[in-house]
């Protein structure tokens, strides 16, 4: 039995080294006070020269938001409605007042998403992504920031092992060429994504939507 | 071995711990990739509305449509020119997401007033024209 319990704590230990997670947790003081239900995603920023990399954002931030437990509106419909309101440039809609922007579609707040910096380094064998997200979400009736996050992350697409070394050097060279002449960013950005929006203490409290709704962080 | 029936019990706790919700709450279908590929290749618009079709169609399925997803599929009707099929994926949206009333009533009144079909959206994947001077009131 003795061995039992010290190993239960080995164990209760190595779990919750496995949650903990170093940087302090947000004050969600003002986020958990504006409650919003609804998530407006505004077109992306670029600060890098990837010309495809916010589309690629923009396609990707509506899932984890609404499996989050938010409205999330339409973001097609809403790109195509602010660029026939004038409002079709990232940093003409990143500079303009959140409240007038949320007010357009009566969204209780706006996420906007800016890729800070883009780099795809091409090593032989493989291409590896590196990529710098920051993320605000601010109320729609203050404009206040209830939350932001920058997350830096790392992707490289895997190539198959076939077994024979040569094939596999061949293969592993084809993916790299591919992805280095056309990049498919969207696992990229479901990761920094994930990263910032899921991680604990430090991605948005769930949503309406969400059974955790008012009781998480 | 019978310590296995104390710490198998406990392994799954401390692993719940870890995890943020459970399961996908809505069905997805092929929505993010088919919308990425028509804003890389404007060509590519049926099968993102086939995509959208599906996905409004989650219910028969036993699934739930994801937040966003009628209106989605109802702004692509409205671009071909179908309105009535538009103003009725409007008003499921307002339905189902009471959030979006204020914009769906909008995109409602504006599929009505339409006098002709609208032309369909500027390709999503040239590069942004410079906005006209007056920014949205």
């Amino acid at each position: 039995m003795r061995f039992l319990r010290v190993f239960t704590l080995l164990l209760s230990v190595a779990g919750l080294a496995a949650c903990a997670h170093p940087p302090a947790q947000k004050d969600y003081a003002d986020f958990r006070a504006a409650a919003p239900r609804s998530i407006l995603i505004v077109p992306v920023v670029n600060k890098s020269t990837e010309v495809t990399a916010p589309d690629n954002f923009l396609v990707s931030l509506s899932q984890p938001l609404a499996e989050r437990g938010y409205y999330v509106f339409p973001v097609n419909m809403v790109k195509h409605t602010m660029e026939d309101g004038g409002l079709g440039d990232a940093d003409l809609v990143a500079g303009a007042d959140p409240v007038r922007v949320a007010g357009l579609f009566g969204a209780d707040a706006v996420l906007y998403a800016s890729i800070e910096h883009w780099e795809s380094r091409y090593v032989i064998l493989s291409t590896t992504t590196v990529v710098d997200v920051h993320y605000t979400l601010k109320s729609g009736k203050t404009g206040a920031v209830l939350w932001d996050e920058t997350v830096h992350t790392e992707y490289s697409p895997r190539a198959q092992n076939s077994g024979n070394p040569l094939a596999t050097l061949l293969v592993a060279a084809v993916a790299a060429a591919i992805e280095k002449a056309a990049p498919s960013y969207i696992p990229l950005a479901d990761q920094a994504n994930r990263q910032a929006l899921n991680t604990k203490g430090r991605g948005i409290l769930a949503g309406p939507y969400d059974p955790a709704y008012g009781k998480d962080f | 071995m019978r310590s296995f029936k104390y710490i198998a019990p406990l392994a799954v706790v401390l692993l719940a711990g870890c995890q943020q919700g459970t399961g996908p709450k809505y069905y997805w279908g092929d929505y993010q990739q088919s919308l990425y590929s028509y804003y890389a290749n404007p060509t590519a618009e049926p099968d993102y509305e086939k995509a959208l079709g599906d996905v409004s169609l989650a219910d028969t399925k036993g699934k739930k449509t994801p937040p966003g997803l009628f209106a989605e599929y109802g702004y692509i009707a409205q671009s071909h020119g179908d309105t009535d099929k538009a103003i009725q994926l409007f008003q499921r949206e307002k339905q189902a997401w009471p959030e979006s009333s204020a914009f769906m009533d909008k995109a409602i009144d504006n599929a009505r007033n339409a006098k002709k079909p609208v032309a369909a959206g500027a390709s999503p994947a040239a590069p942004v024209a410079a906005p006209p001077a007056a920014p949205v009131s």
